[in-house]
């Protein structure tokens, strides 16, 4: 059981890292930014088998275990480029030490010839033979600004983003639906609904995840008709982003102003194997509710590392 | 003289917006090679600014949920798009005759006040208002807009 999240990004300057850390049960959120060397190829082998670092994760070392006391109660979040990063990389190098320090449990496989490593899910007869700690969940680059930039509404330091990438740990749903490579709702399909609650639109399987709309006690029924360009304008500032995430930071747009509550199911958890699994929504799948703030705990402590 | 024909037509009309746009419209098929662009309230500005935040693409899912054919119908993101811009295509043949004929738009692309992408939309957006039933007319003409307008009139480039 998790209850510390740590949250890892790029920094804005492309030369280090920013590190974001929630510890839940204390309600305490700290944040810290990096810079961090590209390491050599052959150190990166050293990395995994020896206890020492260079200066710069040193710093990241101290800085750690200030924070978190259990390295097997944290549960690590990195945005990283692709499932192919390069060896010498900095995501590589902070990853190899995470998982030497049991921070996380991660595998790779080494293609020496072409610089690259390739990161994948650990097969169950080897999880315990890892380091130990849980697997890193990964994350599109920018994603986690965006998440935030929807939450709060205006984009910051390295440092808070980092800290979001820490919150969206929190919520493996959350994380199912940035993660997921299915399509969520139209703007048409979140217009029927609201026209017919209940009735049409409320339910879209894609990929790996099911994306579903409730209605709140608060939810709006005003100006209905804008909702296809509220989604529009969205969509077309964040295209970078590609196509099916860009939709995903629309939808929860038009979701936040007319307050419509957003779920997201997963086959890819074990007890959602069956269709019958998927009906029968509880409160645990619901990735935006607009009756429900961030704590305040995590709003004051954003405002500081802003 | 614009604000003449409005106070003139705003007796036969319900609200003061219809009076402005047929004052426009009528205006400006008199005007010769001169637009005339209506002031706009608050809403309608921001609904165009919005409108040309988007791309050609983005600009044709917004016309499905205006369509009465497509009430209960359920899309993927790419086939509202197409159902958009199968429409708009229906209307294009339309919009020539309406815009490039009868308005005469090649004589007015030239004029200072058509430079601007907003004036051009709000006055193209009144030309087109009676064949875009049911759906914005700055919807449309911001769509005309992205396009080109020179190139969908088949309007001589500006000599320089």
């Amino acid at each position: 059981m998790c209850d510390t999240f740590l949250g890892i990004i790029q920094d804005s300057n492309h030369n280090g890292v920013s590190l974001g850390i929630m510890d839940v049960s204390h309600q305490i959120v700290s944040s810290r930014s990096f810079l961090i060397d590209r390491v050599h190829l052959d150190n990166v082998f050293s990395m995994c088998n020896k206890d020492t670092y260079s200066e710069d994760l040193n710093e990241v070392r101290e800085f750690l275990e200030t924070k978190i006391s259990d390295t097997k109660t944290v549960q690590v979040l990195m945005e990283i480029p692709s499932a192919n990063i390069e060896i010498d990389s900095i995501h590589m190098k902070m990853l190899c030490f995470l998982a030497r320090k049991g921070y996380c449990a991660l595998q790779f496989d080494f293609d020496k010839q072409h610089n690259k490593s390739r990161l994948g899910l650990i097969p169950k007869e080897i999880k315990f033979a890892a380091f130990g700690g849980h697997e890193v969940m990964y994350l599109q680059p920018h994603l986690s600004k965006a998440y935030m930039q929807f939450l709060l509404g205006s984009c910051a330091s390295s440092e808070c983003v980092a800290v979001i990438a820490a919150l969206i740990a929190t919520d493996r749903n959350l994380h199912y639906f940035l993660t997921s490579n299915g399509r969520v709702q139209s703007s048409q399909d979140v217009l029927e609904f609201m026209r017919y609650p209940g009735e049409l639109g409320a339910w879209v399987g894609s990929g790996n995840e099911v994306f579903g709309l409730s209605t709140s006690p608060v939810t709006r029924f005003d100006n209905l008709e804008m909702i296809p360009l509220e989604y529009a304008v969205v969509a077309k500032k964040y295209e970078f982003l590609g196509t099916n995430d860009a939709l995903k930071i629309a939808l929860l747009t038009v979701c936040k102003l007319w307050r419509i509550r957003l779920h997201c199911i997963s086959f890819m958890e074990k007890k959602n194997e069956q269709i019958s699994d998927i009906f029968g929504v509880d409160d645990g799948q619901v990735i935006y509710d607009p009756q429900k703030n961030l704590g305040a705990w995590i709003t004051s402590a954003l405002q500081r590392a802003d | 003289m614009l604000s003449k024909a409005i106070d003139s037509l705003n007796n036969f009309f319900k609200t003061e917006n219809q009076a402005q746009i047929l004052a426009s419209v009528f205006l400006n098929s008199m005007g010769g090679n001169s637009m005339k662009i209506r002031k706009i309230d608050e809403t309608e500005q921001k609904e165009i600014e919005k409108y040309l935040m988007l791309d050609e693409t983005m600009l044709y899912s917004l016309i499905p949920p205006y369509l009465p054919e497509y009430r209960g119908t359920l899309f993927t993101f790419n086939g509202q798009i197409e159902a958009g811009r199968k429409k708009f295509r229906a209307m294009q043949q339309q919009l020539y005759v309406i815009i490039c004929k009868e308005w005469e738009l090649c004589k007015k692309i030239d004029d200072d006040v058509s430079q601007d992408k907003y004036n051009l939309v709000i006055a193209i957006g009144d030309v087109i208002s009676t064949i875009a039933v049911g759906i914005p007319p700055c919807l449309i003409a911001s769509i005309l807009v992205k396009m080109g307008l020179r190139e969908f009139c088949n309007c001589p480039h500006k000599k320089k």
